[in-house]
């Protein structure tokens, strides 16, 4: 079992390309093109990884991150994001972020998600 | 000479000569001093008449023209000390004139026999002093030679009114030289003037560009977002490719699909780093261009689309005619870049967040609205915010000259800035004439 990731970005052909590179290391890839899509799928499915982009139309990344610690305190959140922006990176921090990965890179993309899903589904099964 | 006039014809036709002058009005000391002494000699029958004048420090007198009749020659620049002739001046400077018959044994002119009445065999002298507003500037000397002459009182009254004919033309030089005076200086404020007037253009044109700089830097990391966003597609689609090359699973209609998406996303970088290198060069002296105004509101919109989606404003462009404008498209760019700014800031906090453009244009203006979901500017403050400096932003949020620099801009491409208070919302109006294909 590798776990259930969930993508947010509102670029869709990032979007698309993040969900083909991504697809072999989780069981399951949900993607969303905002954080209101992204807080439903949440809710409605588990998810043991969030990758998410930081500034999106209608919720934005650090409001999705509010909304999602609200209901969950652990889940592994990574924001990937073209702002590399060091006081979003401090709020971010206090709210619990798994890891902060500046585009366009993405070397570390792959290890981090790995990282984040087995470290995800390690929680996950510790509630059940 | 016509010696058929008596003295007194003579002395009224002379005056009468001298006060049609016009070089005694025009100030002209000169030429006005040679013919006063070349008449003077003529009509007093004398050899020698001569102008003095005091010198600077008014210890002396220097011949300013001397007219000797004999030899018709004219000669200036001897001086007379007044502390060598003491009598003479002490009389000179309380009496009308000095009519010494005898000037060999007369007690003013005594003192100038050796030096100069007996090598020059002058025998008598009739002198007056020049006044200008009561004080002696000089004298007139009318010098007799080789015989003695009696000097009557009409004799003197003559020369008395030629010093009065002197004096008018001082004064009248004095006037002209006001006048000349006062020419200058007005050349010189005019001069002063354009300094200062271009001196305050520099500081528009300084005060422009370190607005425009201060708005790149804000909006620095959305630009680096709308650089980073598109090259981590192509960094992606190019690793997709990669792996679908190495398993097989490639097919030509994939390959073509994804060439275009990062060439279409390669594209969307060189727009905004043109738009950047557009909006951040110094514009200040560009010619005016002939643009399109919807050109240039794409131009702006592309440097700051993503601060709308951060900030969550939903832009309207509502383009009712396009229009050419003349103008320097980078000012006007970064005009409607500090108002869109400025709606930004005070929409934070509303529910209802959007920015409108719309644009206008006919025959005599081109016209770009900006209206904000805001609720219009109080009347208190809206008198005020046009002014430099002038910010209701907390410290650190904003300088102030946001706009100010937008009147400016709009000002130096002949237009007019307002805000429209009739609007329930804020709206900012920027009115330019209609000069396409003029200027």
């Amino acid at each position: 079992m590798k776990g259930n990731l969930l993508i947010v970005d509102d670029e869709p052909i990032l979007l698309s390309n993040l969900e083909y590179l991504l697809q072999s290391s989780a069981d399951k890839v949900f993607v969303a093109a905002n954080g209101a899509e992204a807080l439903e799928i949440f809710k409605s499915n588990d998810i043991h990884c969030i990758i998410c982009d930081v500034s999106m139309p209608v919720m934005d990344g650090m409001e999705f991150l509010r909304a999602v610690r609200k209901c969950d305190a652990t889940v592994p959140f990574i924001f990937y994001t073209g702002h590399g922006s060091e006081i979003l990176m401090n709020e971010a921090k206090t709210l619990g972020i798994f890891g902060f990965l500046n585009k366009p890179l993405m070397e570390r993309l792959f290890e981090i998600v790995r990282d984040g899903l087995m470290k995800g589904l390690e929680l996950f099964k510790s509630r059940v | 000479m016509k010696t058929t006039l008596s003295p007194e014809q003579l002395y009224t036709k002379t005056l009468l000569q001298l006060s049609r002058l016009s070089e005694i009005d025009d100030g002209k000391l000169e030429e006005a001093f040679q013919t006063i002494t070349e008449l003077t000699t003529e009509a007093l029958g004398v050899e020698r008449a001569s102008i003095w004048l005091y010198d600077d420090k008014q210890t002396a007198i220097i011949c300013s023209n001397l007219y000797e009749a004999e030899t018709k020659n004219h000669s200036s620049g001897l001086k007379l000390e007044e502390k060598d002739f003491p009598a003479y001046f002490k009389y000179m400077r309380e009496e009308r004139t000095l009519p010494a018959d005898n000037a060999l044994t007369d007690p003013c002119t005594i003192e100038f026999k050796d030096v100069y009445l007996n090598p020059l065999n002058i025998k008598s002298m009739l002198d007056a002093p020049i006044r200008v507003r009561g004080k002696m500037v000089g004298v007139i000397c009318c010098e007799k030679r080789h015989e003695f002459k009696e000097w009557t009182l009409n004799d003197q009254i003559f020369i008395g009114n030629i010093t009065d004919i002197i004096s008018r033309s001082f004064l009248a030089k004095e006037r002209l030289d006001a006048l000349a005076a006062l020419a200058e200086m007005n050349t010189n404020l005019e001069k002063i003037l354009e300094e200062r007037t271009a001196e305050l253009e520099n500081q528009r044109v300084i005060t422009a560009n370190s607005s425009k700089m201060a708005i790149l830097g804000e909006m620095a990391s959305s630009i680096a977002h709308e650089i980073n966003n598109p090259l981590g597609i192509i960094v992606g689609s190019i690793q997709v490719m990669k792996i679908m090359e190495k398993s097989g699973s490639m097919t030509p209609e994939i390959r073509e699909k994804k060439y275009s998406e990062i060439q279409a996303t390669s594209l969307r970088i060189e727009k905004i780093i043109r738009g950047l290198r557009f909006f951040a060069r110094d514009s200040s002296h560009d010619d005016l261009v002939s643009t399109r105004v919807s050109q240039i509101i794409d131009d702006t919109i592309n440097l700051c689309n993503q601060k709308f989606v951060n900030r969550k404003v939903e832009l309207r462009i509502k383009a009712v005619e396009d229009a050419e404008l003349f103008c320097q498209p980078v000012s006007i760019s970064q005009a409607i870049l500090n108002l869109l700014s400025n709606s930004m800031d005070a929409i934070e906090h509303l529910d209802e967040k959007w920015i409108e453009i719309e644009t206008r244009a006919n025959s005599q203006a081109t016209i770009i609205r900006i209206t904000d979901s805001g609720h219009g500017i109080p009347t208190e403050i809206a008198d005020k915010i046009m002014m430099p400096f002038y910010t209701t932003k907390g410290v650190g949020k904003g300088t102030g000259l946001g706009l100010s620099i937008v009147k400016g801009i709009v000002e130096h491409h002949k237009g007019t800035f307002e805000i429209d208070r009739k609007n329930p919302h804020t709206s900012f109006v920027l009115t330019f004439p209609g000069y396409k294909n003029e200027r």
